[in-house]
């Protein structure tokens, strides 16, 4: 079975001659279809480069990405197309990621005309009502405008921008760290209902331990731009073989005051 | 109480009362718009343009009707705070060493003094070569020294108080803990009693001695930091702690979210501020808002219909 993706020898550096810094060296890692791929790691670990350079928001220096099979630097014009559709981009701040200009309806609506899956405006509309309805945005609110809902709202009309052109795989950069502890859940839950209910490939990139362990089936740690270790939830957090990740682990506050006390004795 | 200036009256804080004992750890947890940080600054008297009825008691003295002058000599002595965004705390074009120092020269220390007390401070803080970063300007540093600096500049005059307002929020985890057992390390070591402002369950959970509950303006809970964490009444403490996704919990169970957003300060209902997302609310909660009950000398909460306790519910069933 082909992977989703295929990442061989990833290199992206910024900065030239002395100041010349890898953001993400040498990574070859294997992605699996229909399952949710956990990238945790703390700031400059190189994670959201490697996000970036999977849907193609950023240029690799060096290495090869297959999505199902097929070598991206060899895309035609109608490859990029249908990977543009397939594959979704679920940002960390839904203040910057929306436009303000533009209604809920209309922002949900623009990726259904783009990609032509709507034939008349019935259907434009039947379209953008149900991914909107999918992720809790209730018709009444379809002609609002960004300013006018909370971070959490926001959070769900971005995914409904996703789904609304009936993707495969949803690439999600640190998609809760705005959000406040009781709307965090509802996000995560969305996530993971919509993946398990339309069996779309998920890569979850977050520094939250605890929010990773919820969400994925199979976790990556990186830092310093390299992979330090990957595995199951049960190998990452029962028997992590990094001093790495042994650190991190070490390190997570958990909210139980006999348990965190010791820790920090 | 508290509201802005030439604006519609907009209570952002409603009727908040607690008291500290020298010594003590409270933390105020909240989410955003809690009005924990506005608390955290109305101790400090730092929002000029609020509106305030009510007092602040330290050491018997009402700070909210004390001049500017009588202000200086409290802040920074006395009381002093950290912020949560180092960066935009700091003064970017002057050295760290001068603005750890300044708070000791305006109350004219002798400049080598000054250095030599900010010196043994960084070493404290865990600067490996403290002269040099005496002489080193606020983007030199990452952001885990930064919140290290300000800790420096808020201790250096021997405050009795710290008020620490999210100090980890923008750290990675291995820094967050390095920061808090330095907090740790420097509130034993002083005497000090420290007001931890943060929206992280876990960190409070180390840190506190007391722990005060806040939401929409106002307090719903108070009590030990076990009584919070173990036996917590309130509705919306319970449900808070447990939509946390803790590594230690098992990913297979779903996780129970709390429904719908915090009301805008402009906007919320009448009776209690948590109705519309509380799993026990009945008609009562939207008529009056209920005050805080006490269940020991220590535990305080404010709702009608509260979570009973393990004795409460084994006697009825």
């Amino acid at each position: 079975m082909t992977e989703l993706f295929e990442v061989r020898g990833l290199s992206k550096s910024y900065g030239r001659g002395s100041s010349k810094k890898f953001a993400i060296r040498d990574i070859t890692l294997d992605f699996p279809a229909h399952q949710s791929i956990g990238i945790v790691g703390e700031s400059g670990s190189g994670k959201s480069t490697l996000a970036r350079c999977l849907v193609g928001l950023v240029k690799p220096d060096a290495g090869e990405i297959f999505y199902k099979g097929k070598n991206v630097s060899t895309f035609t014009d109608q490859d990029f197309r249908k990977f543009r559709q397939e594959v979704q981009m679920v940002f960390q701040d839904p203040y910057s990621s929306l436009n303000p200009r533009m209604k809920v309806r209309e922002i949900v609506g623009e990726g259904i005309e783009v990609f032509r899956l709507a034939n008349n405006k019935e259907e434009l509309f039947a379209k953008t009502k149900l991914a909107l309805n999918q992720v809790g945005i209730s018709d009444e609110m379809f002609g609002r405008y960004p300013r006018q809902f909370s971070g959490g709202q926001r959070q769900r009309i971005s995914i409904a921008r996703s789904l609304a052109v009936s993707p495969e795989v949803f690439i999600c950069d640190e998609p809760v760290s705005s959000l406040d502890v009781s709307i965090q859940a509802q996000i995560l839950n969305l996530l993971k209902d919509l993946s398990r209910d339309l069996s779309l490939s998920m890569i979850f990139i977050s520094h939250d331990l605890g929010v990773i362990r919820y969400i994925a089936d199979y976790i990556v740690v990186m830092q310093n731009g390299q992979v330090q270790e990957q595995g199951t939830p049960e190998q990452i957090f029962e028997n992590p073989t990094s001093e790495y990740t042994k650190s991190l682990l070490n390190a997570v506050p958990i909210p139980d005051p006999r348990i965190q006390r010791n820790r920090f004795a | 109480m508290i509201k802005p200036k030439h604006s519609p009256e907009i209570k952002i804080i409603d009727q908040i009362s607690f008291s500290i004992n020298a010594g003590e750890r409270v933390a105020i947890v909240g989410e955003s718009g809690s009005g924990k940080s506005v608390t955290a600054m109305s101790i400090m008297n730092l929002l000029k343009d609020a509106e305030y009825q009510g007092e602040i008691r330290f050491n018997g003295n009402d700070l909210l009707t004390k001049s500017e002058r009588e202000l200086r000599e409290i802040r920074g002595n006395q009381i002093a705070m950290t912020f949560q965004d180092s960066l935009s705390t700091l003064n970017p074009i002057m050295k760290i060493g001068d603005q750890i120092t300044e708070v000791l020269r305006i109350r004219g220390a002798k400049k080598a003094h000054a250095k030599a007390k900010a010196i043994e401070l960084l070493s404290e803080l865990g600067f490996e070569n403290p002269q040099a970063a005496f002489i080193k300007y606020p983007h030199q540093f990452s952001g885990g020294m930064r919140q290290r600096v300000m800790i420096a500049i808020a201790l250096v005059a021997a405050p009795k108080i710290l008020i620490a307002d999210e100090p980890t929020t923008a750290l990675d985890v291995r820094i967050q803990a390095q920061v808090i057992s330095l907090i740790n390390k420097m509130a034993k070591r002083n005497d000090l009693t420290v007001i931890l402002i943060s929206h992280d369950m876990g960190v409070v959970a180390g840190f506190a001695d007391r722990v005060i509950v806040m939401y929409s303006g106002k307090i719903l809970e108070h009590g030990t930091v076990e009584e919070i964490f173990y036996q917590s009444r309130h509705p919306y403490t319970r449900a808070l702690l447990n939509s946390i996704p803790t590594v230690n919990r098992d990913p297979s169970i779903s996780l129970p979210t709390i429904q719908g957003t915090t009301p805008e300060p402009n906007n919320r209902p009448v009776g209690c501020v948590f109705q519309d997302r509380c799993s026990h609310v009945q008609g009562k909660c939207r008529i009056e808002s209920p005050s805080l009950v006490a269940t020991s000398s220590t535990h305080q909460y404010a709702c009608y219909f509260p979570i009973l306790t393990n004795m409460e519910s084994s006697n009825t069933s």
